[in-house]
């Protein structure tokens, strides 16, 4: 695994996992969802993507900009440069490995921001494989902004005061002011691109109208709370198999 | 403006990732400081904890390193060694790296198990100057005792007997408390132990910021808690202790995290003071 950062202004990281066995033929982009749930998935995220590459693949993960170890403040960034990251990483693919084929592997929110890249910024991509996807960006604000309405009620019961927000704060991340805007108009396009589409659902967020391969494993999406993980070989065999076209 | 950060692989294994966050060469300080994983949490840490530390550190002087100790986020598990045995091998590492970027006076720790971790590993260390307990160890007092059943006592009400004597629903999105499984990686002296291990700090004049949330009500419960449980007449001198009775645990709200970056950065003024 070796750790990178990349990108026009050389502040996104990423942590790219080499094939095992040489080849650069084939190559994963692993889009990762956001907030909680982006700390939910890590370990599940890298483990597949050790095995992905033990299994033939070169994988690229990565952190948004406002995220994780990238550069950038979240409230500086908008849905926007997010779109615009994906592209940064699959052109940073297309250098390291020359003309791989890329599969997106993508989760959550990652899989909407995967679509909409690749429609926007004609990414030449030949599969994307989501995990429990996020089909509508409206449907994912309303969601967002629930759960925090639910954490809020629950501080306010534990302690009888309100807690202390800063302006554009939502589930403990301080937003940019458009940023939900940005993510409403994100709009639908994961099942636009049904040829090169597989949906993997663990049951709790199925793609409506799209049919899915159905894991048996539990992911949980509704925890609000930092510091559960997601584990499970289950789950990652699954995403292997996909992934791979199995 | 963001500073300077670059990733290094630690020399004691070849898969030990950290990320060192370098103050600009013309405002740098002598402390540095070392941020280990709070719990499972990879290196940026809940809410990119650690990247506002470190990046909020930085820009006042301080190099600061987060670390993916052995084991946990993208640093592989050395077969071989038991984790507090690799985090002290990983802890020399970056320690090294701190002082080869101009770091002489070093300053470690962090939340939950990064300050089970620091509590043990400091001890044996002259170098370490100070010691930043989020969440970390103490050991309930008689008096821990008499506020918790005086908080009970007031709050009982025909509603809360009832609701007492139905069966509980637990739902985990709606718990409070700290986390099962950080709960299992937790790893704690014992009361003996515990305040000898203050104490030797105190000796030492190694310096202690300890802060402790609602969350660990099952251990902390009064300011001045820590102070009691220690009990050495030089405690002030070197322990700094704080109570957040309405704080989080994992510091999910962008004031509180605001408010232990100031509290951070008046604590390791004094430090550079003395």
């Amino acid at each position: 695994m070796e750790p990178l950062y990349f990108g026009t202004d050389k502040d996104l990281f990423g942590l790219f996992h080499p094939s095992a066995t040489g080849s650069s033929d084939q190559a994963v982009l692993v889009c990762p969802p956001l907030f909680i749930e982006y700390y939910r998935s890590y370990q599940v995220l890298k483990e597949v993507s050790g095995e992905l590459a033990r299994r033939g693949c070169n994988v690229l993960r990565f952190d948004y900009r406002g995220t994780g170890d990238s550069g950038r403040l979240l409230k500086d960034v908008q849905p926007a440069d997010w779109l615009q990251d994906i592209r940064e990483a699959v052109v940073e693919l297309e250098q390291l490995l020359g003309a791989p084929r890329i599969t997106v592997l993508s989760v959550r929110v990652g899989a909407l921001l995967a679509a909409r890249s690749m429609t926007t910024n004609s990414l030449s991509v030949a599969r994307h494989v989501c995990l429990d996807p996020v089909a509508d960006g409206a449907a994912y604000v309303a969601d967002l902004e629930q759960k925090h309405r639910h954490y809020h009620d629950s501080y306010v019961r534990a302690f009888s005061r309100e807690p202390d927000y800063v302006a554009h704060e939502v589930l403990g991340f301080e937003f940019h002011p458009q940023a939900l805007t940005g993510l409403t108009a994100l709009g639908n396009d994961v099942a636009q691109a049904q040829d090169a589409l597989q949906v993997i659902s663990t049951g709790e967020m199925a793609l409506p109208g799209y049919p899915s391969v159905n894991v048996d494993a539990s992911c949980d999406w509704e925890v609000i709370r930092a510091g559960k993980m997601l584990f499970g070989r289950t789950l990652i065999d699954a995403l292997v198999a996909a992934t791979l076209g199995e | 403006m963001t500073p300077a950060e670059r990733m290094i692989m630690l020399s004691v294994a070849p898969s030990v990732f950290s990320i060192l966050t370098e103050a600009p060469t013309e405002i740098r300080r002598d402390t540095g400081f070392l941020f280990l994983n709070a719990g499972l949490v990879h290196r940026p840490g809940p809410y990119r904890l650690h990247v506002e530390l470190c990046r909020a550190l930085a820009l006042a002087g301080y190099n600061c390193i987060r670390l993916d100790q052995s084991g946990r986020g993208d640093s592989e598990r050395r077969p071989d060694m038991d984790l507090l045995d690799a985090t002290i091998l990983d802890v020399d590492a970056a320690i090294a790296e701190l002082r080869a970027a101009g770091s002489t006076r070093i300053v470690m720790g962090g939340l939950c198990a990064a300050a089970d971790d620091a509590i043990f590993i400091a001890p044996h260390r002259e170098d370490i100057a100070g010691l930043i307990f989020l969440d970390g160890y103490v050991a309930r007092t008689w008096r821990y005792y008499l506020s918790k059943y005086l908080r009970l006592a007031s709050r009982i009400t025909p509603a809360r007997v009832m609701k007492r004597l139905r069966p509980a629903k637990k739902t985990a999105s709606a718990s409070d408390n700290v986390d099962e499984t950080l709960q299992n990686i937790r790893n704690f002296p014992s009361p003996t132990e515990g305040r000898e291990l203050f104490r030797g700090f105190i000796e030492r004049n190694q310096r202690v910021l300890s802060i402790f949330t609602a969350d660990v009500d099952e251990m902390y419960n009064y300011h001045g808690q820590l102070r009691d449980f220690v009990g050495h007449p030089k405690y002030d001198d070197v322990i700094t202790e704080h109570f957040l009775p309405a704080g989080k645990h994992v510091y999910p709200f962008v004031a509180q995290r605001r408010w232990l970056i100031n509290t951070l950065l008046e604590w390791v003024a004094d430090i550079e003071q003395a």
